[in-house]
């Protein structure tokens, strides 16, 4: 296949992985960039048999290495975690735990932070997820319910934490 | 709201966040280019093109390396004193390449950009990186305005992989100033190197450099690429030898006659 029209078949969902878990179209931008540049040199060399499967796997790793690459900047990771005391509204409240949940997502596991990303945020089915990072239906279950246990914890203390600043 | 409400609250905010077709336009541009940098020659302002027909004779980095005029110049004597690392940066920058030609499987790391007037608009980042299969690797700088060539050859082990940060790790050498005497070393002919510790700005690269304290040059370099940018293949310990710098070319590795089978394309400045 040209490797114009993979780009022209997956652009839009490699674009879209990595604006969701990132949530910076400038940063969405140079990941989805950098992953076809990257597929395509290693298409140079070794033919690919799946390509969504794979730039999605690329895509949602390189995402994470963004995630990773701003919490080591003290500045941005200020930014990027909310106030919890602010936002009565549930709208304002539902950001505010999305934009933790971003954070969080990059303290998780490779795996785990991949399954979740994209079996909850992109909403491909397990069968999809297990075919684009290499494993069973039932591996990607059991990399979900971990993840979401240990997010729901951490969720549970950012809460507790968030009552006791406002008291 | 119990966590489970309140976490699946959250998905659903960043599964309803707008994304505009503009973005993926403009990757698409940028995408396109850079593949069109790799499929095709690309016109720099001299119009001259690196011909294919050479490439293809299997003469490689080898052969160039053997048929260039070696001009003894110490761009690199720099990790003696800060003075010279600051020399040698200038004497980079002065060495600007107008040539730019990319080949699908052989260089890398070039964007280059010109007007319809011919004029160059835009150069980055300013230095083509060509690996061949012996894991000589050729640095080519284009920064500045002056129609000179020349680059820095040297062997990187183990050989190329295409995900390499060749320029990044000249560049970070020629960008820090700190480099700390270790001590003094033997080395293969039996002269004495001074080795050096290079702390890099970026944190995670940490540079070993054997300095030649009679030609004040660098001899090699050992260092392990960590970096989260890094991509996987890219990761590991590499030993960069036989650096020969301010390299001029054979002039007849160029040409200004594309190669059969090639079209001349003029790429254009994807937008911001």
């Amino acid at each position: 296949m040209e490797f114009n029209t993979v780009v022209e078949e997956n652009l839009e969902r490699v674009y879209r992985i990595a604006l969701r878990m990132v949530s910076s179209c400038a940063d969405a931008e140079d990941i989805a960039q950098n992953v076809f540049t990257e597929a395509y040199r290693i298409h140079i060399g070794k033919a690919i048999a799946n390509w969504p499967a794979y730039l999605t796997r690329l895509a949602a790793h390189r995402s994470l290495d963004c995630l990773r690459e701003r919490r080591r900047r003290p500045s941005a990771i200020r930014e990027d975690v909310p106030d919890r005391a602010c936002g009565p509204n549930a709208e304002l409240e539902a950001q505010e735990i999305a934009t933790w949940l971003r954070s969080e997502i990059v303290l998780l596991p490779d795996q785990q932070a991949i399954v979740f990303s994209l079996v909850c945020i992109e909403e491909l089915t397990r069968a999809e997820v297990a075919a684009i990072v290499g494993t069973s239906v039932e591996s990607v279950s059991t990399t979900l319910y971990k993840a979401r246990k240990k997010l729901e914890q951490r969720f549970a203390a950012w809460q507790k934490g968030a009552t006791y600043e406002r008291r | 709201m119990n966590v489970d409400d309140a976490i699946d609250a959250g998905i659903e905010a960043i599964r309803r966040e707008p994304y505009d077709g503009h973005s993926i336009q403009r990757v698409k541009s940028a995408v396109l280019v850079q593949l069109d940098e790799h499929d095709r020659i690309s016109v720099v302002p001299m119009k001259a093109y690196l011909t294919r027909r050479r490439w293809l004779r299997g003469i490689g980095l080898s052969a160039v390396a053997a048929s260039v005029v070696c001009v003894a110049v110490d761009p690199f004597g720099i990790f003696a004193t800060k003075t010279l690392y600051a020399q040698a940066i200038e004497n980079l920058k002065l060495r600007g390449l107008y040539y730019v030609m990319t080949k699908a499987g052989q260089s890398e790391g070039s964007q280059c950009w010109i007007a319809e007037d011919g004029r160059r608009r835009h150069v980055s980042p300013g230095v083509v990186t060509i690996s061949d299969k012996f894991g000589n690797t050729l640095l080519l700088y284009t920064i500045g305005e002056h129609v000179q060539k020349s680059a820095v050859l040297f062997k990187t082990t183990p050989k190329s992989s295409p995900t390499r940060f060749e320029e990044s790790w000249f560049t970070l050498l020629a960008n820090t100033n700190d480099a700390t005497l270790i001590g003094e070393e033997p080395i293969a002919d039996g002269s004495i190197a001074e080795h050096y510790r290079v702390e890099s700005k970026d944190p995670e690269l940490v540079f070993d450099v054997w300095i030649d304290p009679k030609s004040q040059s660098i001899i090699r370099v050992e260092f392990e690429e960590t970096r989260p940018r890094a991509s996987a293949e890219a990761r590991g310990k590499y030993v960069i030898s036989d650096i020969k710098s301010n390299q001029d070319f054979d002039p007849s590795l160029f040409g200004t006659k594309p190669p059969v089978g090639y079209e001349v394309t003029v790429v254009e400045e994807p937008a911001k």
